[in-house]
């Protein structure tokens, strides 16, 4: 009962003051109503025995299909979802890189098959199917490969493995879109973006190493994470670097460090579940579902192939590793894990350089926008179910003798 | 330009980390530490070497604004969290009076100097504001004080002891932070403000708004933590709700600082939970007023570039308010100590009046930046002399002997 008083007073709260002739339109009061609202949406669903990832990127959606959150702020949503993202890419990165110990060869073969059979398997199928030009084809293979850390992240129940593999599908992931670049000759953009991205993190990480040891209170260690997670969205625009590579790189870098680990786990952990709840509900806020009817029939058309190829690309991945008699071979449920919000960021990446694909641009968004929605809502359930499965599997793996 | 400057200042960072290891500071510097002053000043480096690609950017723009809202009205939360009726009780009334009635009567006697000398010291400052209002925020953040003189941070933040001694400050702060909303509402010029088609154009009616959120915010946290057991989900429901009324206050022009007082001392007087409240908020707080300082430092450091620094405006500003404020404590306290006589048992309030200014000071001076300053190096110089000030109430406050403070 209680619940659902709060959940009406932050419902009515947020469609109250957007009446009148001045309505309010600060985004910090709308981030704090919509993690409110994340919040019940993740019990919700985890009563009804659904993963609460669904619940955070459904609540996005419903608060823009309802209008309980103003039209003009969708966009504002930017920069307090970028520095979500760079907290947690930092906190992905301090995890595993404090699972150093566990890295086996078979981690990266299975990151590896996970990666390019999917990019692969659904840009050959495009390209067949829907006739795409070769670029554009294998860019949406690109975002086809990716997996979804960021769940991974927010739920703590997957094992830690499957952060790990899904972390290396992702940097894999983010590495393929290189050849994108360099196929239309771009190289000196790639190569500037991979080497700002590998120089800031470094330069976080030495900087964080460096002076962890002076700092005995938390306080400093949070501020200092705190600035670098504002900071990091800036020079990723500056520099035209993926913000996610980063911030991940950064955060490997400075647990490889094993004294440091413990603590930045202890400190990162607790805000990056925070901060993920709010990160898939802006996530969904920013899927433009009203536009969703208006799309041509190709879109969708291209869409379900993408899909199609997406998941059966990364069951095959999965599928070939198998024969490794690996128990995590079984997961080959991390092939569906939904995308998250790195799908958008390749979305973002092929809007920057729209030049690169020429008049595919606005289909690939198209496209990535109905992948992102059905992935996002879809693909959890899926994943869940999977996750059931593969952990009796790897249970009953486990315990034979 | 930008990325030289955040070079520099990592680097600078790592050298004195590196050269103050190990090293004996003077005691001001110390007390300046304490008092987290390093946090402003990296802010305004931040905020001089980001200003010239923030027109660009709107990233950090709006992450300025938007974590300000919050981190003021976090600083009135953790005021009001600390009104716990029950425990107040424990202080003798005559003390409390006292307590309270030493900012009053600061507030007064710093109104009646500063009114008198501040269009004499610093005339441009006035230039599109009233003097009374000016004169009454400063003030108010002359009659603020820091707690951190007498506690000694803990490693890790633990909630305090359910018996303690409640910090002797606190009524005198919540005085004077009841009359900085009453201030902020009543004699600051306020745009018609419109909430679910009702448009109120009358000061009272920003008053009342303001301890109506201050409420309703109080109960949706009290409810909140009754929703949720779990800690770290119940401090992510409180900080996503302190959000929600931070950024309500800043869009609404209300005082945040006085409505997160009244949201937090409802909190703590009705939750069940307050021993969670008080650990959470021992926790987060830190953090959060590092954070303040860091921003408001940065919103000095990005106005500079607008044009140069007043820097004459500043110093008059910030000695007029240090002598003022110091004349006004040493009389009042003075004076209300010979009245009240209260006995050698007292002895935790002997040194109120040595407490030096902190954060809470400059949040007064930072709050109406978007109401009462006119122009951005009206603000500069305001916040940055009250930053001056509250350094010199950190720094003189040392030199006393440990006995008296």
């Amino acid at each position: 009962m209680r619940n659902l008083i709060l959940f009406t007073c932050v419902v009515a709260l947020a469609v109250l003051i957007q009446r009148g002739p001045s309505p309010v339109v600060e985004p910090t009061c709308y981030v704090g109503l919509l993690s409110v609202l994340a919040y019940f949406a993740g019990k919700l669903c985890q009563r009804l025995g659904l993963p609460v990832e669904t619940g955070y990127v459904g609540v996005g959606v419903a608060a823009r299909g309802f209008g309980v959150l103003p039209g003009r702020l969708f966009t504002m949503f930017d920069p307090l979802v970028a520095m979500a993202l760079g907290w947690i890419g930092f906190g992905i990165g301090c995890e595993v890189g404090g699972m150093r110990d566990r890295w086996r060869p078979s981690h990266l073969s299975l990151a590896l098959f996970g990666t390019l059979l999917p990019c692969l398997c659904a840009g050959l199928i495009l390209k067949t199917l829907a006739g795409l030009p070769l670029a554009v084809a294998l860019a949406l293979g690109v975002a086809a490969s990716l997996s979804g850390p960021v769940l991974t992240f927010v739920a703590p129940d997957h094992l830690p493995e499957t952060t790990l593999v899904t972390v290396l599908c992702s940097g894999v992931s983010l590495l393929l879109y290189a050849p994108l670049t360099t196929m239309s000759g771009a190289t000196l953009p790639f190569l500037l973006g991979v080497g700002g991205a590998c120089g800031v993190a470094l330069l976080w990480a030495e900087t964080l190493v460096r002076v962890e040891p002076s700092l005995k209170a938390d306080t400093p260690l949070i501020v200092l994470l705190l600035s670098m997670v504002i900071l990091l969205p800036w020079t990723s625009a500056l520099l035209g670097h993926s913000l996610f590579l980063t911030s991940l790189l950064a955060g490997l870098l400075t647990s490889w460090r094993a004294g440091l680990q413990p603590r930045l786990r202890r400190i990162s952990a607790p805000v990056g579940r925070g901060a993920g709840a709010l990160l898939l509900a802006a996530f969904g806020v920013q899927i433009a579902i009203e536009r969703l009817p208006d799309l041509p029939k190709e879109v969708w058309g291209i869409a379900a192939i993408y899909l199609g190829g997406m998941i059966g690309g990364k069951l095959l991945g999965g599928a070939l590793v198998r024969g490794q008699a690996h128990p995590y071979g079984r997961l080959a449920g991390i092939a569906l894990l939904p995308q998250g919000l790195l799908l958008l960021e390749i979305d973002t990446q092929v809007r920057q350089r729209a030049d690169l694909f020429g008049g595919a641009a606005d289909t690939i968004h198209a496209v990535l926008t109905v992948a992102a929605l059905v992935g996002s809502l879809a693909l959890p359930l899926l994943d869940h179910l999977l996750r059931r499965v593969t952990m009796t599997a790897s249970e009953n793996y486990l315990d034979r003798p | 330009m930008a990325l030289l400057v955040l070079g520099i200042a990592l680097l600078l960072l790592v050298v004195s980390v590196r050269l103050m290891r190990g090293r004996d500071l003077p005691v001001y510097a110390q007390t300046l530490l304490r008092g987290k002053a390093h946090y402003l000043c990296a802010g305004i480096l931040l905020g001089v070497g980001f200003s010239s690609d923030l027109e660009g950017t709107h990233v950090l723009q709006h992450a300025q604004i938007s974590l300000m809202s919050l981190l003021i009205l976090w600083l009135g939360l953790e005021l009001g969290i600390q009104m716990e009726f029950r425990m107040l009780k424990k202080i003798p009334a005559r003390l409390l009076i006292f307590g309270a009635a030493q900012s009053a009567v600061t507030f007064l006697l710093t109104l009646t100097i500063t009114v008198f000398f501040l269009p004499r010291l610093a005339r441009h400052l006035l230039e599109g504001a009233d003097p009374f209002v000016l004169a009454s925020m400063l003030s108010v953040a002359a009659s603020v004080t820091a707690p951190w003189a007498q506690e000694p941070p803990r490693h890790p933040p633990v909630a305090p002891e359910t018996d303690a001694y409640p910090p002797p400050h606190i009524p005198g702060n919540a005085v004077s932070i009841l009359l900085f909303g009453c201030i902020s509402t009543l004699l600051i010029d306020h745009p018609p403000i419109s909430i679910a088609n009702r448009v109120f154009f009358q000061s009272t009616d920003a008053l009342f708004l303001s301890a109506a959120i201050g409420a309703g915010t109080g109960i949706l946290l009290d409810t909140a933590l009754r929703v949720e057991p779990a800690p770290v989900k119940a401090g992510y429901l409180t900080v996503a709700l302190t959000a929600a009324a931070g950024g309500l206050c800043v869009a609404l022009d209300l005082p945040a600082l006085f409505v997160g007082l009244l949201a937090g001392g409802w909190l703590m007087n009705v939750t069940l939970r307050r021993r969670d409240v008080q650990t959470f908020s021992e926790r987060i707080h830190p953090v959060m007023e590092s954070l303040f300082l860091l921003v408001a430092g940065s919103m000095i450091g990005v106005r500079t570039s607008d044009s140069p620094l007043n820097v004459q405006g500043m110093a008059s500003l910030a000695m007029l308010l240090f002598v003022s404020r110091a004349i006004a404590r040493t009389l009042g306290v003075g004076l209300l100590w010979r009245l009240l006589g209260p006995s050698s048992a007292d002895r935790p309030f002997a040194g109120t009046w040595l407490l030096p200014q902190g954060s809470l000071a400059i949040a007064v001076c930072v709050q109406p930046l978007f109401v009462a300053w006119e122009g951005p190096m009206q603000a500069v110089t305001i916040i940055g002399g009250t930053a001056i000030a509250v350094a010199l109430s950190q720094a003189v406050v040392s030199t006393f002997p440990r006995s008296s403070a």
